[in-house]
């Protein structure tokens, strides 16, 4: 997808450009408000607020090749800007130690659909810091480490290693959780 | 399963639990209707949210016609601008309404939270917006 090309046909009014935009960078966005916790209407609300600043920017958005970049970091401060108003900044960031077991390998039957939900009650047990990570990193398309990194105000590189150890804690979850253990 | 597979599972479990909702894909796509490409773009100078979280918020915007001061209450939203007289328009992205301008001074009430901007028209007739700011 050239990006740049849909942000300078997007300045121009085509709409069909913005709405590939849109389209593109839809989940990314909502997986960083969801990430930081945000209600469905503050969700909405922050995801529409960083479409329409960039609507503002359009036709100043200087390298259009990191458009995914300007969105994340330009999300990122609409949910912190919400949460401050609302009282509740994010917790801050505490160590994840690595999980305490070897994870138990997890077998391909865990792509069955109803075992989703359950996965996913899982997911919203891990400590927040890994709960946010993973959110932004289960967006629809992957988003690069660069995004996430911006998404989080995290450093690139801290990324990979952190990914590592939180997929390991909820494999651990998953290995306790007895509706997914006992089907796999 | 290895780490790229498991988060392949769970971005499955997101799809599927937490997708962008339509609305949201609906109001994005209508956000480009909202670009103000005839109008001047009067930028935040100043921002100042006075004492309590939710104590009015007071704002400055300048442009090269006019400056405009706004302060937001809740839902009441007052200004003063200098350099433009008639009306001016308060917009939100699913509003708009047009308040009178009295020596310099507007006021609208019942402004939803969110985003808000004020439009007026200078002196010499160019339009001016000021930026989106969160009310």
């Amino acid at each position: 997808m050239d990006i740049p090309a849909l942000v300078s046909a997007a300045a121009r009014g085509d709409q069909s450009a913005w709405d590939a935009l849109v389209r593109q960078f839809s989940g990314l966005l909502w997986s960083i408000a969801r990430a930081y916790r945000l209600s469905d209407a503050d969700a909405a609300d922050a995801v529409q607020c960083t479409w329409i600043k960039l609507v503002e920017h359009l036709d100043r958005i200087a390298e259009p090749e990191r458009l995914a970049g300007w969105l994340s970091t330009t999300a990122r401060h609409e949910c912190l800007q919400l949460l401050r108003r609302s009282g509740r900044l994010p917790a801050p960031a505490e160590e994840i130690a690595d999980s305490p077991d070897p994870a138990p390998a997890l077998d391909h039957e865990l792509l069955v659909r109803e075992r989703n939900a359950a996965l996913w009650r899982v997911f919203e047990e891990l400590p927040d810091r890994c709960r946010r990570l993973l959110r932004v990193l289960m967006a629809s398309p992957p988003p690069a480490y660069a995004e996430v990194a911006l998404a989080l105000d995290m450093p690139v590189g801290s990324i990979g290693p952190i990914r590592q150890r939180c997929l390991g804690r909820l494999k651990a979850l998953v290995a306790g959780n007895q509706l997914l253990e006992e089907r796999s | 399963m290895n780490d790229d597979d498991f988060l392949d599972v769970l971005r499955a479990a997101a799809d599927e639990f937490d997708p962008v909702p339509a609305g949201v894909l609906r109001d994005a796509s209508a956000a480009l209707a909202l670009r103000t490409l005839d109008a001047e773009l009067a930028e935040l100078v100043e921002s100042e949210a006075l004492v309590r979280g939710n104590g009015p918020l007071t704002l400055a915007f300048e442009s090269e016609h006019v400056t405009i001061s706004l302060e937001i209450d809740g839902s009441r939203l007052r200004g003063f601008v200098s350099g433009a007289e008639g009306e001016a328009v308060v917009e939100t992205p699913r509003s708009r309404r047009a308040v009178p301008i009295s020596d310099g001074w507007f006021t609208a009430a019942d402004v939803p939270a969110g985003l808000v901007r004020v439009r007026v028209a200078a002196s010499d007739g160019t339009p001016v917006v000021t930026r989106w700011v969160r009310s």
